[in-house]
């Protein structure tokens, strides 16, 4: 029986690895899958910072109008869906910040009343869609609620390229006054960088990011992917720039982990979708580093405690005995 | 009819709660109980088999309370704040939902729709009956009673609920126990959720607890007041949305968050003082008031000087003050209609009820 348990548990990896570059469609996923990963993570980071970790959560909601809208006009066509639904996304961004600005209620709020409306009036859209546009059915909504990553197509992971070197691109340019501006925009003002101009640069990056992800994860699991890889990376280190490093590479590893095992699992009878893999993958990443983290903290504080203890137990001794 | 009465009590009973998560600053906390109801539906369905059971529901209200301790311990760790914590609690519960109905759950027929969006149009289908007698349909019927609840509540724990959530710590030291009506509090937000989780579906269920307390904040000074305005709110919003969804046969989930956005943004623009379009009109006389003073200030510091023939010339006063010319012309003219300056051969001079008025602007 403990013979068997390695056998077992071992060789259909194997396989799964010698037929990985034969599956042309899993190769597709894998990358493209990890791809967004890394974007979101890197970009997470940001959010995750300003303690707008939601904003993921309710600009996926949020571009679902977009998305209706766009599909009225243009009817199929990825791209234009995509320009919609960053636009609606955007709108609703610059929404949330003129009810925070002109009004006393917080940040969440705004959100939750942003999020909803929109997503209301993209169901009203829809359903008008639904009973007026011929051709169309509820199945494109359904991608877009829950994500399908299986049919992913090698247009889509170029687009997702694309959009990636975009983004890291400005990033990098940018680095250093999107850095200043996160953590202290006054300051960032009084050495004359525009700083509303910044904050809006890394919201349009953020939603652009979350737009890109949500025909392959979801509306819900795109937040996850926002915030799981920022909270992870936020636990191994105190620097920004290791920060939001680790986050892109914990971004990758959990979609690549996730959407190998949803592949690996699945069989004839079930299927394991890969959007709720992939989250689950990059939520265990940060369960085990704050864990691990938590070990460390308590044996150091044991650790040392004890031996201050006696150092000042001694200290003090010598002194009582000196006098 | 019966249908208006529902989302009329549906509005009510979520609004009593979600005005405390508004207040609380927990609004975030009613989407992420909206999502995770799946996961509570699902373990209860793997546990009974029972697609009808009541299970169910108290698997998703169970599901809900879960996630709110999950909430909190997972903020223990320092680097985690309140907003990231829910951020990842939420979406595990849900994508451990999605995972296990899609991979043991396909014979059973999870409505993506119904889940979702919920469906109010079939809601007066389901029917209780006793002996025949036709007492209503399911849903009224839950919702009344839990309006009742909450009303309930509201009424025992009014003061309680007050001072815990606007100073935690004197309520601690009066003895009550803020902790455990937080958990009251949420629990019941998930009995709320769940009941109104069949009727309008969670993004509605959002809508009601959160938009209405957020209009009423916006106006209200007392909290007595406030569930007055938000109660009001919630009313007026399910009626029309409802009416409107008949009318243009669209979802009534849809159209009632609409309304809800509505009354939100009418509030947000037409506040008196603050809001947004009072705001414009005040900053506007606030720069065109600057401007007069500006011109008076210089018209009178050069007044009876040797270069009071260079500096305070209509024509010139372009080159002093560097600015646009509409804008010069027009400063002039309001100053002469209100009399505190005079122009005569092109050169202004200041009157004496505009030498009054710069004491009164330098004091």
């Amino acid at each position: 029986m403990s013979l068997d348990v390695p056998n077992t548990a071992i060789l259909p990896i194997f396989g799964t690895f010698r037929d990985f570059f034969d599956n042309s469609t899993l190769v597709r996923i894998v990358i493209g899958t990890a791809l967004l990963g890394m974007v979101s993570g890197a970009l997470g980071c940001f959010a995750f910072l300003r303690r707008q970790s939601l904003l993921g959560d309710g600009i996926s909601h949020a571009a679902l109008p977009g998305i209706a809208i766009a599909f009225l006009i243009v009817h199929d066509q990825p791209l234009w869906l995509i320009l919609g639904a960053a636009s609606a996304g955007i709108l609703a961004t610059w929404l949330m910040q003129i009810i925070v600005r002109y009004s006393s209620l917080g940040f969440d709020t705004a959100l939750a009343i942003v999020s909803s409306v929109f997503f209301g009036t993209g169901m009203v859209l829809l359903s008008w869609i639904q009973g007026h546009v011929r051709g169309s059915s509820s199945s494109g909504l359904e991608k877009y609620l829950f994500g399908q990553a299986a049919l992913m197509i090698e247009k889509d992971v170029q687009a997702i390229a694309i959009t990636c070197t975009i983004i890291f691109l400005i990033l990098f340019l940018f680095w250093k006054e999107l850095k200043i501006t996160i953590f202290d925009p006054e300051f960032a003002a009084s050495c004359g960088y525009n700083v509303p101009l910044l904050e809006k640069l890394i919201l349009a990056l953020l939603v652009l990011a979350i737009v890109i992800g949500l025909e392959s994860v979801g509306v819900v699991l795109m937040s996850a992917m926002v915030v799981a890889p920022a909270a992870a990376a936020r636990q191994w280190t105190n620097r920004f720039g290791r920060m939001v490093f680790l986050a892109a590479f914990f971004g990758a590893v959990s979609a690549t982990v996730g959407s190998l095992s949803s592949d690996y699992l699945a069989t004839k009878r079930r299927s394991i979708p890969t959007g709720p893999m992939i989250v689950l993958v990059a939520l265990s990443i940060v369960f085990c580093s704050s864990l691990c983290w938590r070990c460390i903290y308590q044996f150091k504080r044991t650790f040392l405690s004890d031996r201050s203890r006696k150092e000042t137990g001694s200290i003090l001794s010598q002194n009582t005995i000196g006098k | 009819m019966e249908l208006y009465f529902i989302l009329v009590i549906t509005a009510l009973s979520c609004n009593l709660p979600g005005i405390w998560l508004v207040l609380r600053k927990l609004a975030l906390l009613s989407d992420a109980i909206g999502h995770v109801l799946l996961f509570g539906i699902v373990i209860a369905y793997l546990i009974t088999h029972d697609a009808q059971s009541i299970w169910l529901k108290i698997g998703a209200a169970l599901a809900a309370l879960f996630l709110v301790i999950l909430v909190e311990q997972v903020q223990r760790n320092r680097t985690v704040k309140q907003d990231a914590a829910i951020g990842l609690t939420f979406p595990a519960l849900f994508s451990i939902g999605i995972i296990l109905s899609t991979a043991y759950l396909r014979d059973l027929h999870l409505d993506v729709d119904r889940i979702l969006f919920g469906i109010p149009e079939l809601l007066t289908l389901r029917r209780v009956k006793i002996n025949r007698f036709d007492i209503g349909s399911v849903a009224s019927l839950t919702m009344s009673s839990l309006l009742l609840l909450n009303l309930l509540m509201m009424i025992l724990f009014y003061k309680e609920f007050k001072l815990s959530t606007f100073d935690e710590t004197m309520a601690y030291q009066f003895g009550y126990k803020p902790r455990l009506l937080h958990y009251l509090l949420m629990t019941l937000v998930s009995f709320t959720a769940v009941g109104a989780f069949d009727t309008v579906g969670p993004i509605l269920v959002v809508g009601f607890m959160i938009i209405p307390a957020a209009t009423a904040h916006l106006f209200a000074k007392s909290l007595g007041k406030m569930f007055l305005l938000s109660s009001l709110l919630a009313g007026i919003a399910a009626i029309l949305g409802t009416f409107l969804a008949q009318k243009l046969d669209t979802n009534i989930a849809g159209m009632t968050s609409i309304i809800l956005g509505c009354q939100f943004a009418l509030a947000i623009l037409f506040r008196p003082k603050s809001g947004l379009i009072a705001n414009f009109i005040r900053r506007i006389q606030q720069k065109h008031q600057l401007h007069e003073w500006m011109l008076l200030v210089h018209l009178a510091h050069h007044k009876n000087t040797e270069d009071e023939i260079l500096e305070n010339r209509a024509k010139d006063l372009k080159l002093h003050l560097s600015w646009p010319d509409r804008q010069i012309q027009k400063t002039i003219r309001t100053l002469i209609q209100k009399n505190w300056i005079t122009e005569t051969d092109g050169l202004l001079r200041t009157t004496a009820a505009g030498d009054h008025e710069i004491t009164n602007i330098l004091r």
